[in-house]
């Protein structure tokens, strides 16, 4: 992670972070005063606020190496994967109440009900089938018929089954970018997950695929909440209800997505906007 | 506007033309590269050629070679007449009873006294002395007429057949060789021989002469004994004492037996000394420290294995001079070579598949099961199957463990033996295997050892590029579908 590289912001005075105000809609997860250590010592995420809405889009927008990645990543615990890693404070998760970072909850348990798509579109280079399958297999699911059903389910919800519906059994990394990166949509979408994390999932495709993973955001909200990071601003407006702009591991304004673009409160978050650093 | 092409200036031409100077300096490295690469490898490729050339030249015919043994294992003995055994039909003057018909022979004569060459296609009585090598020495030869078998011919030849061909010996100009096809002999069956006359009919035996000729009937032996024959050439003989007869199928038996141990405790154990390292295992000191000595151990010389295998197994868990023992050996030797393979293999799969994997709620073990392993299983088999050959060819510490330069079985003998007697298994016997009896081979004076040894080694060679073959099929096949 590098800070340094990034512009400061040209008056030091608007560094300061605005507090979030509450929302009106129903909380999904809300984040509270949560601190991220990376192994090597890096505080990489300081003191984050912010709520997410269920069945919204959260957007999370801010230059490179400001956290953005750290904190969704935080939400199904991927940091766990590299030794030494560490959280502070709260992520709770409704209607539960339960703390996602809690050392005591596992994290295979998070991964279960919060999915995760990545950046570089990775499916498996198994058959398509087996690519949306694979989370029912992993929970010992071998009801055939069962599984059928999901993955075409699954697939539906990706917008993909029109495309892949006679060539389940070819290999997913055959596909276009576009079309793997939807498969892997699918793959997190078949076991039903509460919320579904996006890194920056249009980072490595066209501007159709990215028209149509786009769309498929905003089609999922209807039954999935959604925490998208995203460089690109424009897929923030076009996409999120919410946006949380983040610089230098911190939150600097969370706010409806409309008034983010239109009125920012922070003045760093306008500078952002405008192109003057970032 | 600037569509004027520009004057031609001196200082210009001047400055074009140290370019194009400085870029023919920088170039002739790229000449020298080329040259001398290109020279090197066609040099190595004609050393490799003619090593090849000398190898197949030498050892070919050798494998090639078919030679008749006893059913156990021995070469048929000094006097013996090598031929097809059958029932000989009544004639105007003898019983039906049994007959054998002489394999060709090669008839040696000294140049001068005896010359064959007016008698190639005549019918000839030879008289001489038998030797192992299936030539006749002569001391009397001459042309008789053509008549019926069992016809009395005087003399008391040793054979009788027709002329075929003749040549100068290749190494004594004093000597002359001559292919003659013998004619059916009669057969006196001994009473006592071990297996009956109407067992052997159609068979290749060794006969025995015994009182040669003492009958009156001339053409007929008097078996002392009649000795049924097995066909063998080099794959599939017995060890031997005679160059000519020697075979390798103890030690093609004993390097299959010692490899499947080597396989079966390193692939497991190495595969999964892999999968912990790179899947498992803490990125701290103590890991470090592991894998650098994991590549360390890779490079020690196999003789030090070897006296590993003596103190380890031999010594201390009294495993004694067995496959097994060399199995193991062998096994560590190769293990470090297995595990840097797997490291290998799993740490080419990018960690977004364990990522995705890992974030829709697999355990370590499930990823590890569904993913890490079968998409590295082509550069795991690869290497597993580059240590199985590399183990294949190791002789060092077999030497040390007490691989046999002499054996008269096979590990699989081991089972016919068992008994609570002579307990023995496949594990526990004595063993040797091909690379042990190159060394033992190529170390005698006789040249005929030489073409055994140059036989063996294209046995080994063949061995380990199937076996390379069978690497790269899987490398192909298993990696075809996975391009990350």
């Amino acid at each position: 992670m590098s800070t340094a590289s990034t512009a400061a912001p040209q008056s030091r005075t608007s560094y300061s972070p605005t507090p979030a105000a509450p929302i009106e809609d129903k909380l999904k997860a809300k984040v509270h005063n949560f601190n991220f250590y990376y192994g090597n010592g890096f505080h990489a995420l300081q003191d984050i606020n912010m709520p997410i809405a269920e069945h919204k889009v959260t957007a999370l927008i801010g230059p490179s190496g400001c956290g953005k990645s750290t904190l969704l990543r935080s939400f199904n615990r991927m940091h766990d994967l590299y030794a030494k890693n560490k959280y502070a404070g709260d992520i709770t998760l409704y209607p539960e109440n339960i703390n996602l970072v809690g050392p005591e909850l596992d994290p295979i348990e998070i991964r279960m009900r919060v999915s995760m798509v990545f950046q570089k579109p990775n499916p498996f280079p198994k058959s398509i089938f087996e690519n949306v399958a694979f989370g029912m297999r992993v929970r010992g699911e071998n009801n055939g018929a069962y599984v059928r059903e999901r993955v075409e389910k699954a697939l539906r919800g990706a917008a993909l089954w029109d495309e892949v519906k006679d060539k389940l059994d070819a290999s997913g990394m055959a596909l276009s970018g576009g079309q793997q990166q939807r498969l892997c949509i699918a793959r997190a979408l078949a076991t039903d997950p509460e919320i579904l994390l996006f890194d920056e999932p249009t980072a490595a495709l066209d501007p159709i695929s990215t028209a149509k993973v786009e769309d498929l955001v905003v089609e999922l909200k209807k039954t999935v909440t959604i925490v998208i990071v995203t460089h690109n601003m424009q897929q923030a407006a076009r996409v999120a209800d919410y946006t949380a702009f983040m610089y230098l591991g911190k939150l600097i304004e969370f706010d409806v997505t409309n008034k983010i673009f239109t009125t920012p409160s922070n003045p760093m978050t306008e500078q952002y906007l405008t192109g003057r650093f970032g | 506007m600037a569509d004027q092409p520009q004057q031609q200036s001196p200082a210009n031409d001047d400055k074009i033309a140290k370019l194009r100077n400085m870029i023919a300096k920088r170039k002739r490295f790229d000449l020298l590269f080329n040259v001398t690469g290109l020279t090197l490898i066609v040099l190595s490729l004609s050393v490799l050629a003619a090593l090849g050339g000398k190898l197949i030249y030498d050892g070919g015919t050798r494998l090639m070679e078919t030679f008749e043994v006893t059913p156990w294992g021995q070469a048929p003995g000094y006097r013996d007449i090598v031929g097809d055994f059958d029932r000989a039909p009544a004639t105007d003057k003898l019983a039906a009873g049994y007959q054998v018909t002489p394999v060709p022979m090669l008839l040696k004569t000294v140049s001068g006294t005896l010359d064959p060459t007016p008698l190639i296609g005549k019918r000839v009585a030879v008289k001489g002395d038998l030797s192992k090598d299936g030539s006749i020495s002569v001391d009397e030869m001459r042309a008789i007429p053509d008549s019926p078998p069992g016809e009395e011919i005087s003399g008391n030849p040793t054979l009788v057949g027709i002329i075929e061909d003749v040549r100068p010996d290749p190494k004594d100009p004093n000597l002359t060789h001559a292919r003659i096809d013998p004619e059916p002999m009669r057969v006196i069956f001994p009473e006592d021989n071990d297996v009956k006359a109407d067992d052997l009919v159609g068979q290749r035996v060794a006969v025995d002469p015994g009182r040669r000729g003492r009958k009156a009937e001339v053409g007929t032996i008097e078996a002392r004994s009649v000795t049924p024959l097995k066909s063998q050439n080099f794959l599939t003989g017995m060890l031997s004492t005679n160059p000519r007869e020697a075979g390798m199928f103890p030690a093609l038996m004993g390097t299959l037996m010692v490899t499947i141990v080597t396989a079966l405790l390193t692939i497991p154990m190495g595969v999964a000394a892999g999968v912990y390292l790179e899947e498992y295992a803490p990125k701290n000191w103590l890991t470090n420290l592991i894998e650098i000595n994991i590549a360390n151990l890779a490079g020690v010389p196999s003789v030090i294995w070897g006296l590993l295998g003596l103190g380890l197994f031999i010594a201390l868990l009294g495993l004694g001079e067995s496959v097994m023992t060399a199995g193991l050996t062998l096994g560590l030797l190769v293990l470090p070579i297995v595990i840097i393979a797997t490291r290998e293999a799993i740490r080419a799969i990018p960690s977004t598949i364990r990522e995705a994997s890992i974030g829709l709620g697999a355990t370590k073990w499930q990823t590890v099961r569904y993913h890490v392993l079968p998409y590295s299983l082509g550069g795991i088999l690869t290497g597993a199957i580059i240590a199985m050959s590399r183990a294949v060819g190791e002789t060092a510490p077999l030497v040390l463990v007490g691989a046999a330069t002499y054996l008269s079985a096979t590990p699989f003998d081991g089972f016919a033996l068992s008994s609570p007697s002579t307990w023995g298994s496949p594990l526990s016997s004595e063993f040797t295997v091909m690379p042990m009896l190159t060394y033992h081979w190529v170390a005698q004076p006789e040249h005929e050892w030489h073409r055994a040894a140059a036989a063996g080694s294209i046995v080994l060679v063949a061995f380990t590029l199937s076996m390379n073959a069978v690497a790269i099929y899987f490398r192909y096949r298993l990696r075809r579908n996975i391009k990350w």
